[in-house]
């Protein structure tokens, strides 16, 4: 179609008449809302405002989803006690799950294999990622959150993140689920999930939520969807390469007999699409999940995390400015050698993964180091040619938020 | 702000702009459904900004907070696989027109709803309001150029879109 049909039906557009019934129903609900803003009593801290509206159309039996009636339509106005229905619905959901002993949850996400659990990429494939939380008969909780290149296990003593194939990092006590921006592993709190999404509503701007009902086969659902917007900047470089650094909604799905969680699905706006970047495929409830879930099986070379400390001749490293220690990162690695190496890598040793992959590389240009306003380190842009032959430009991450106080490689490998 | 202030000056602007609300609101959803819900956005953006409606850009605060809701409302109904139920369609209203001449209004109207904002603006004013590009310059506060710019780049960027939707 070309510009010419479009400026016709736009002018068509643009001369139609309005229906007589369309002055009305404007009218009505222009003053349903004006009646509601009057008729509280709490000036300043109501405050969320239900909308029943009635469907004026007969017709939306087309798809397998029925909006049998547009039901409640809640904004938070402010940040204040949210009232009525909306947080019936949520605590009914929340006493549904209250006697939940596990949680089985599959799911897919935008990402990379053995990347940073919460990365993102509007066109990267998707990546099956699958979740279990269980407590036993004795009331330990375990949990297990495991994507093909990375697993996250917590087995009630300690906290393994595993990056296959032998890299690890090794908390010697229970963290809780979203630790290691595992930020799909918080899904299995379904409990506090629900609560956690009404307390951000009501305290945190930019955020609005809406309740309806919907029939799909027969039965009825609830979904609960959440609008959220970033304050990270359009030209921000972490811009959408995490799920909370974008334009994004989240809509739930519950059952509204079993009030249980069903599904969740997380879009994020661009400028043309909403792109679909997480979906839950399945969730059971108090099934058996076998001992072998929660046991992790590692390989002997073992290579593990070790947080930098502090050198005999440290302030030279720490008074390294980013640009340089990109270079002397980088240079280490073109020489092979493997003990300035690890001065920048956050490891007990270096992998043979690692030796193989930036060994005897070659330097083609180090850029001017940039920052993001989501990241206390810095990004160093890079070109190097490997020993393989392939050209790799990408952004190195480096930060010194560590006890030595000097750079480390953070990422961008 | 007092809540009594702020609900004396949304009611100002409810009462000002009603006929502006039903005119854009309507041209843009064609719908219903969705234009009660685009009205109902609409309203609350308008309560939620009312400190910044009290003042000479309120006309423009207004116009983007409309065109905000449109875009949610269409978000919302199309359906996150991005195709028209047909039910969604006001087919009734015009039961001697062509099913796919409807169906191409409605593809126009949903390509507007994710228009950046000044290119949504602009083909608004000039289409469906049928604004000269003299009133559409001082609304934007720019060129006469600019403003046909505008315009310009929002029939190329329904053009691509309209495509995409094929």
């Amino acid at each position: 179609m070309g510009k010419e049909n479009i400026e016709e039906i736009l002018k068509n557009i643009g001369s139609e008449e309005i229906p007589a019934d369309v002055h009305k129903i404007a009218q009505e609900t222009s003053n349903n809302f004006s009646s509601s803003l009057k008729q509280t009593r709490q000036p300043k801290r109501l405050i969320v405002w239900e909308y029943i509206m009635k469907s004026r159309i007969t017709k939306l039996a087309a798809a397998a989803v029925i909006i049998i009636a547009v039901l409640i339509s809640m904004n938070i106005l402010d940040k204040t006690i949210p009232t009525a229905s909306a947080t019936v619905v949520l605590q009914n959901a929340v006493n549904a799950v209250s006697d939940l002993w596990s949680v089985h949850m599959k799911a897919r996400m935008r990402t990379l294999p053995s990347d940073n659990f919460s990365n993102i990429g509007l066109n990267y494939d998707f990546v099956d990622i699958e979740m279990w939380k269980g407590t036993n008969e004795n009331g330990l909780v375990q949990w297990r959150v495991e994507k093909p290149g990375r697993v996250l296990l917590m087995d009630g003593q300690s906290t393994i993140m595993l990056i296959r194939p032998n890299y690890g990092v090794l908390e010697e006590r229970p963290l809780p689920l979203g630790c290691f921006d595992s930020w799909s592993g918080r899904l299995l709190n379904v409990q506090g999930l629900l609560d956690d999404e009404l307390q951000k509503a009501k305290n945190i701007p930019d955020r609005a939520i809406s309740l309806w009902r919907e029939k799909v086969e027969e039965r009825d659902k609830i979904v609960l969807e959440v609008d959220i917007t970033t304050d990270v900047p359009e030209d921000d470089y972490l811009r959408n390469k995490f799920i909370q650094d974008s334009d994004h909604v989240k809509v739930y799905r519950f059952d509204a007999q079993t009030e249980l969680l069903e599904g969740l699905q997380v879009y994020v706006h661009t400028a043309g699409e909403d792109v679909l970047i997480f979906e839950v495929t399945d969730i059971e409830y108090n099934i058996e999940i076998d001992d072998g879930v929660f046991a992790l099986e590692l390989p002997e070379n073992m290579v593990w995390h070790k947080e930098p400390e502090i050198l005999p001749d440290n302030e030279k490293y720490g008074q390294m400015e980013p640009k340089e220690v990109a270079q002397a990162f980088f240079q280490a690695c073109a020489d092979e050698d493997w003990d300035e190496f690890l001065k920048f890598w956050m490891a007990s040793e270096a992998e043979q993964r690692i030796k193989d992959y930036l060994g005897g590389l070659e330097i083609i240009s180090i850029g001017e180091p940039f920052k993001s306003s989501q990241y206390s380190g810095w990004f160093i842009p890079y070109e190097i040619k490997l020993r393989s032959g392939d050209i790799k430009k990408y952004n190195l991450a480096i930060r010194n938020d560590n006890p030595a106080h000097r750079y480390n490689v953070d990422g961008g490998i | 702000m007092k809540q009594s202030e702020r609900l004396e000056i949304f009611e100002k602007l409810r009462a000002e702009y009603s006929v502006f609300l039903l005119s854009v609101l309507w041209r843009l959803t064609g719908d219903r459904e969705l234009f009660t819900e685009a009205m109902q956005y609409t309203l609350m953006g308008m309560w939620e900004h009312i400190e910044k409606l009290n003042g000479r850009k309120a006309g423009a605060y207004i116009y983007r907070i409309a065109l905000t809701a449109n875009s949610r409302a269409w978000r919302n109904r199309i359906g996150r696989n991005g195709k028209f139920a047909r039910s969604q369609i006001d087919i009734d209203q015009d039961p001697g027109e062509k099913l796919d001449r409807v169906e191409l209004t409605a593809k126009v109207r949903k390509a507007i709803s994710r228009l950046p904002d000044k290119q949504g603006r602009a083909i608004v004013m000039r289409y469906l309001e049928q604004h000269d590009y003299e009133t559409i310059s001082e609304k934007l506060c720019c060129t006469k150029t600019s403003a046909r710019s505008h315009v310009s780049k929002a029939l190329a960027a329904l053009k691509d879109k309209l495509a995409t939707f094929a």
